[in-house]
């Protein structure tokens, strides 16, 4: 059925102005009360977080305290690794010497003897790498006598071989015939480097153990 | 239609205000508090890995303890070149090489980067070349932590015909503390001059000017 309105057409008109102006405020009352209802929700995590850092630095603390309590064994600990950092420095290029002279001993072959050894130990970042050889950690200048050049030979060869790893780049300098009681000899000089192979092992000895 | 538009530019307007005067703000304090604990979560896991190294320490104190004295008698808090001179004359005694001299400098102005101080030693010791074999390796066995340089070995026969070895060893020993040597004011120390006429003696100190004549007899 259709509705018969016998009202004045001015008046529905103002009646409609009146649900459009009453639409309106609710749409704004319902926007600010979506504010609202954000704000609370935004304020509460913000609170939430500041709660939770809050208990946070308090776990710490008492974790700062507990530390407190344990400064002597924060002592020790310093000082066990300033020591161990101390004999490491100490020891950053150490060569087995004891070691070096006795491979002398083992490597020199029959009818050759020597007469000077000078070995100085070297930095390596200060020194060219020998090919092959790696870094040279110290310089070995050996003097000595041979019943012949041959056996002369013999030594260059045996200091140059790979026999003997501590020692690399091996090189005669001088060789000039001499004599001993009436026979004929040959007096020699060579050099060499030394190798990472003429290090020692002290800093694994020398750092002592300890639980970690 | 008007309406619909002025209730939208202000429902905006709105929105701006609130999130630049308390939306933004609060925002801020969330992501602040966010960072902040992150922070501390990160140091609480610090701690905790501290606290148990330093637990671990505390549980093992008697080892860490005897770690460190092994650590101070190879490199000393004090220079001791007594305690120094002792091990190497016992070593060399023990070696059979006979230590012929040794010159020692005072530690170091200028520590190494882990505070150590070097003392450079310059020693000469004679003997048999397995004895100074055993000196050398001797040398890394003491409990001073001592380091070798350079060697110099020249051989040469003794009155029995023994090849007798002459070594020069240049080492360095270290100590993390320093020593002052006081410097001698010679203006101050002055001289003492000695001069022996017939049988009179006449001792004279320069600058204080101070004679002493004795007559002999």
């Amino acid at each position: 059925m259709r509705p018969i309105n016998l009202l004045p057409p001015e008046q529905a008109e103002r009646a409609q102005r009146r649900r459009g102006a009453f639409g309106v405020v609710f749409a704004v009352l319902l926007f600010v009360a979506l504010l609202a209802v954000a704000s609370v929700l935004l304020l509460g995590r913000a609170r939430r977080a500041e709660e939770d850092l809050l208990a946070q630095q308090q776990r710490n603390q008492q974790l700062q305290r507990q530390l407190a309590e344990l400064s002597d064994a924060e002592e020790l600990r310093r000082a066990y690794l300033d020591g161990t950092d101390q004999v490491t420095d100490a020891l950053a290029i150490d060569l087995a010497w004891g070691r070096f002279l006795n491979d002398v001993g083992r490597v020199i072959p029959d009818r050759v003897w020597l007469t000077t050894v000078a070995a100085s130990a070297q930095d390596p970042e200060e020194q060219d790498e020998i090919e092959g050889s790696g870094p040279v950690y110290g310089s070995v200048t050996l003097g000595g006598v041979a019943f012949e050049y041959p056996d002369a030979a013999t030594w260059i060869r045996t200091l140059d071989s790979t026999e003997w790893d501590a020692v690399a780049g091996a090189w005669v300098t001088t060789t000039n015939q001499g004599a001993i009681g009436g026979f004929d000899t040959v007096n020699f000089s060579s050099a060499a480097s030394l190798t990472q192979e003429a290090l020692g092992s002290r800093l694994d000895d020398r750092i002592p153990e300890v639980p970690q | 239609m008007r309406r619909v538009l002025i209730a939208v530019l202000v429902m905006i307007l709105l929105a701006v205000a609130w999130w630049f005067l308390l939306g933004s703000r609060w925002n801020d304090r969330t992501e602040e508090a966010r960072i902040a604990l992150e922070q501390e979560q990160q140091a609480e896991r610090d701690l905790q890995r501290r606290i148990a190294a330093l637990q671990v320490v505390a549980d093992n104190t008697l080892e860490y303890q005897t770690a460190v004295d092994e650590l101070q008698r190879s490199i000393p808090v004090t220079p001791q070149m007594d305690v120094l001179i002792d091990e190497l004359a016992v070593l060399a005694e023990d070696s059979g090489v006979e230590w012929v001299s040794g010159v020692y400098s005072t530690p170091s102005e200028e520590p190494l980067d882990s505070g150590i101080r070097e003392i450079l030693i310059s020693m000469e010791v004679q003997g048999q070349y397995f004895e100074i074999l055993g000196y050398l390796y001797g040398i890394e066995e003491i409990d001073r932590l001592v380091t070798i340089q350079g060697i110099n070995f020249t051989s040469s026969l003794d009155g029995d015909g023994f090849n007798i070895i002459s070594a020069r060893i240049q080492a360095t020993a270290f100590t993390t503390g320093s020593v002052v040597v006081p410097e001698v004011d010679e203006s101050v120390a002055g001289t003492t001059t000695t001069t022996v006429v017939g049988n009179v003696t006449t001792t004279s100190t320069s600058p204080s000017s101070t004679t002493t004549t004795t007559a002999a007899g």
